[in-house]
């Protein structure tokens, strides 16, 4: 080979040696039935590389500064319960906390409080030859993807979490990640599995905290599936102090009459892409997201849906709100398709983003593709800033005009944020909004 | 429901091929083509240069593959770039002199060039094929200073000013087509409107294809100089053809300070036949430049005709307290595809776009959606309000929609709303009570649902088009 080291294939060569260290590890041979599955999906990664900018769906995101980091993974870290407190929502829950990646049993608790339901890392379930954990992956509808496939080739740990037929969770199940680094940058490929069997009821938060200074690649993907009549409302909440880069996805599978709401509440995160891609399976199934994303400095936040109404009679519902400040960039892209029989539906799809400084930079692509006739599609997108007449009004009321700048982004911010059923995790969101108004 | 299978196996009104002999040249493309091309029509030495730099920004150039539409494969080697009526070699000199057939086939338009001159105004600069044939109300435009002139004639008596606006808006490396176009292109229509005239009529084209085989490459280029006001009119109809033909147009627009541009289009080009077989393929570039401030361009376009329909009029917002306007009509019907929009790009302070479209699709026809408005970090208090519409019509059509805002700038207001419907029951049931049959009913809301759209076309072309309508969507519901 002559010397064709372009940055790229620098970066594929890493990861290639990354991935032949780690195909000898005992991690990966766990289980002895992913090493074929694992192998595969790194060729295809090599084949495709990292998307680019001519990928339309990456056309304005980047991932190099992510290329230029080389692929450690993580060694295990230990956190003291001191530092972990600050980021439990709520010390009654059941929780299971994660750091750098890693399961750890001694911050975790309450877990096995619960009838029906079933927690356990990946690691353990790999360990243990878990038949079910085999099968549930075994069946992924994964779609495939650069960003899957190298998160199926380097997975070592996550979380499982099944839910027993009819078995609904009375609190909330709080999954944490705490990322330190203390050894420096590292990527890690978080999976994890929600398997809520049919008529269950549960509400799921995944919280990420940074607690470290180093940089890192955090590529995680998390399947939901919902069977009959499930009810899963699912927390994505950031609680700040991250450095790295984050990349997630969500594959959700709706079945019949099954229910999933997600609240994602992102503030005070350097680099998240998020990818939600929801199934409508089964007939009556519903979906609802609500978004709200807060971005200063040089911060990037893409978020990108993509809802597929594949049989009649299904709902879903997005609103997405967005507060820029500083030089932050945040895309929102999402993306509605109604299969041809999927008679009856109804999308709705609203983007909202506030710019409140000269430098930040929204984009919004709302898309619909409609391929049956009897359906209830719109969507709706603004981009703008505080109305000055607003402004007026309230300073005619006595309000200093800083202060009725506050009181109306927080009006705005407050039709996401109120419908956020959980106390902790409004208040917490609510908190980063606060904090971000004492800084300016 | 005699009369709607009637009314829907009725072949296409505008279909025949006059039989004019075709003056072409050879088959496929190289640049020999070119060279013969601007040889035969005399053109200088600096038209050759750019055709040639074209072609070779061309051939290194790839198909777009990223648009909604599905299409066999074009063979740009088994194309006919040039074909102009025999008659050409002298020249008419009046309406008397312009071969019989080419008349004969305006009449069956409707559009007969003699009567033009009594009709309502408007002057008419009609493409036969490649070649103007026939230009009226000279005249009438010369005393305004206005020139109004084939493309070819343009780059004869008015080289300068083709040399300095050709390709300013639409360089010729934009993309694939328009690449195309600048190095084949055969005609097309040129607009100048000195500064401070008020154009005195509408001006209007019609193109029409004709001659087998032959690849229509179109040119428009108009000139607003200085607080000047223009409304261009562009309609099309063409013969009933077997193999699908492409067509790849090109349109300039340039206003200067305080100048309005109005342009509108009513393209009703042959869609195929029932089985989706023939049809045009038309795949143009328009864009607009509001190049000075408080200038203004407005696209209207009603799109019934063509197989596949792509393309997105946009308007460049260069100078300070500009106006983009776009409002279109697209509708699909049997195996019609649209991929159509526009893009607004605001780069001056207080510039303000519209954007209004209304998509319907009908039988299995597809419609997309597709646009971007940008605004960037100097265009102060920009704004833009978007609205797209669709109207579904039976159950195995399409409608998407795909817009794109780029937003750099946080005084900037951009809106978008989106809207997915069909015609209900309910709504012919009541019409049906009314003693309002299906087709009319479902004439009346489309024309309804148009309205918005509609009332921004001059008064010729609301009519032809709420026409256009009703006749495209025949056989649409039972």
């Amino acid at each position: 080979m002559t010397d064709t080291k372009t940055p790229e294939n620098e970066t594929l060569e890493n990861y290639r040696r990354s991935f032949e260290a780690f195909e000898k590890t005992e991690l990966c041979g766990e289980g002895g039935w992913l090493c074929p599955e694992r192998r595969s999906a790194f060729q295809r990664f090599e084949q495709n590389g990292f998307p680019g900018s001519k990928d339309e769906e990456w056309r304005y995101t980047r991932l190099e500064s992510v290329k230029k980091m080389v692929p450690k993974s993580a060694a295990t870290a230990s956190v003291d319960l001191k530092t972990m407190e600050p980021y439990v929502l709520d010390p009654a829950w059941p929780r299971a906390v994660f750091v750098d990646g890693v399961y750890q049993p001694a911050l975790s608790a309450g877990l096995e409080d619960q009838k029906g339901l079933r927690v356990m890392s990946l690691a353990e379930a790999l360990r243990r030859h878990e038949p079910q954990l085999a099968s549930g992956l075994r069946e992924a509808r994964l779609k495939p993807r650069a960003l899957t496939d190298l998160n199926t080739a380097f997975f070592t740990d996550g979380i499982e979490i099944q839910l027993a037929a009819g078995t609904h969770l009375e609190k909330p199940l709080q999954v944490l990640s705490l990322f330190l680094f203390a050894e420096g940058e590292r990527a890690i490929h978080p999976r994890n599995l929600i398997l809520a069997g049919p008529g269950s009821r549960a509400a799921i938060i995944q919280s990420f905290a940074g607690i470290g200074s180093n940089s890192y690649f955090s590529n995680g993907l998390t399947e939901v599936r919902l069977s009959e009549k499930a009810r899963l409302d699912h927390y994505v909440l950031q609680q700040g102090g991250s450095q790295g880069f984050q990349t997630a996805r969500g594959e959700i599978w709706l079945e019949k009459e099954s229910r999933y709401e997600t609240f994602m509440v992102s503030a005070d995160t350097p680099f998240f892409r998020y990818e939600i891609d929801a199934v409508l399976a089964g007939r009556q199934a519903g979906l609802q997201l609500h978004g709200f994303y807060l971005t200063a400095g040089n911060e990037h936040v893409d978020q990108n849906v993509l809802i597929e109404h594949r049989v009649p009679e299904c709902t879903s519902g997005q609103v997405m709100k967005g507060i820029l400040d500083g030089h932050s960039r945040l895309v929102v892209r999402g993306k509605v398709h109604v299969y041809p029989d999927a008679q009856k539906t109804d999308a709705q799809q609203t983007m909202k983003n506030l710019l409140l400084s000269r430098d930040a930079t929204a984009d919004a692509q709302p898309q619909l593709e409609i391929y049956a006739d009897d359906v209830k599609c719109t969507h709706g997108t603004a981009i703008g800033q505080l109305e000055d007449d607003a402004i007026f009004y309230l300073k005619s009321r006595g309000i200093e005009a800083d202060e009725a700048r506050r009181i109306l982004t927080r009006g705005f911010a407050m039709e996401v944020l109120e419908k956020i059923p959980l106390e902790p995790v409004r208040r917490a969101a609510e908190a980063a909004l606060g904090a971000h108004f004492r800084e300016v | 429901m005699s009369d709607a299978k009637e009314l829907i196996n009725r072949e296409y009104k505008y279909g025949f091929v006059t039989d004019v002999e075709s003056d072409a040249i050879p088959r496929g493309l190289n640049e020999e083509t070119i060279r013969l091309i601007s040889a035969r029509k005399k053109e200088p030495a600096f038209m050759l240069e750019w055709r040639l730099s074209a072609y070779r920004t061309w051939l290194r150039m790839k198909e777009p593959a990223w648009q909604n539409v599905q299409y066999p494969p074009i063979n740009y080697q088994d194309m006919i770039y040039y074909s102009a009526p025999k008659n050409k070699k002298d020249a008419p000199k009046s309406l008397e002199e312009v071969d019989k057939e080419i008349l004969d086939t305006y009449a069956k338009l409707g559009i007969p060039l003699d009567e033009q001159k009594r009709l309502a105004g408007v002057a008419v600069d009609a493409v036969f094929d490649s070649v103007s044939v026939g230009t009226t109300f000279k005249d009438t435009l010369k005393k305004a200073g206005v020139i109004f002139c084939s493309f070819s004639e343009a780059v004869q008596e008015h080289p300068d000013l083709i040399q300095k606006y050709l390709g300013s808006v639409v360089p010729v490396s934009d993309n694939f087509f328009a690449a195309l176009n600048a190095a084949v292109f055969s005609d097309g229509s040129f607009c100048y409107i000195p500064k401070g005239v008020r154009c005195p009529m509408e001006l209007s084209t019609y193109f029409r294809i004709n001659a087998a085989d032959t690849g229509q490459f179109e040119r428009t280029l108009l000139v607003a100089d200085e607080d000047s006001t223009v409304s261009y009119l562009e309609g099309c109809t063409a013969p009933i053809r077997d193999k699908n033909q492409l067509h790849a147009a090109v349109v300039e627009l340039v206003a200067l300070k305080g100048a309005k541009i109005k342009y509108s289009t009513v393209q009703n080009w042959y869609a195929g036949d029932k089985q989706g077989k023939g049809g045009i393929y038309n795949f143009v570039t328009k864009r607009g430049k509001c190049a000075g401030a408080k200038s203004k361009i407005s696209w209207t376009q009603v799109e019934t005709g063509s197989a596949i329909t792509w393309k997105y009029p946009s308007v460049i917002l260069q100078g300070d307290d500009t106006i983009g306007e776009f409002y279109s009509v697209a509708l699909t019907h049997n195996y019609q595809q649209a991929d159509t929009g526009t893009k607004m790009i605001h780069i001056g302070k207080n510039t303000r776009s519209t954007i209004i479209s209304k998509g319907i699709s009908a039988g299995r026809g597809k419609n997309t959606y597709r646009g971007l408005v940008k605004v960037l970090k100097n265009a102060e208090k920009a704004q833009n309000y978007t609205q797209c519409d669709s109207l579904l019509i039976g159950d195995q059509c399409a409608a998407n929609t795909f817009p794109t805002l780029e937003v750099e700038n946080n005084t900037a207001r951009v809106e978008h709303e989106a809207s997915t419907s069909k015609i209900s029951e309910d709504q012919l049931f009541y019409c049906a009570s009314r003693g309002i049959s299906g087709e009319n009913a479902v004439s009346m809301i489309v024309n309804g649902f148009c309205k918005e759209v509609f009332n921004h076309l001059p008064m010729e072309f609301a009519v032809e088009a709420s026409k256009l309508l009703s006749v495209s969507l025949e056989g649409s519901v039972g």
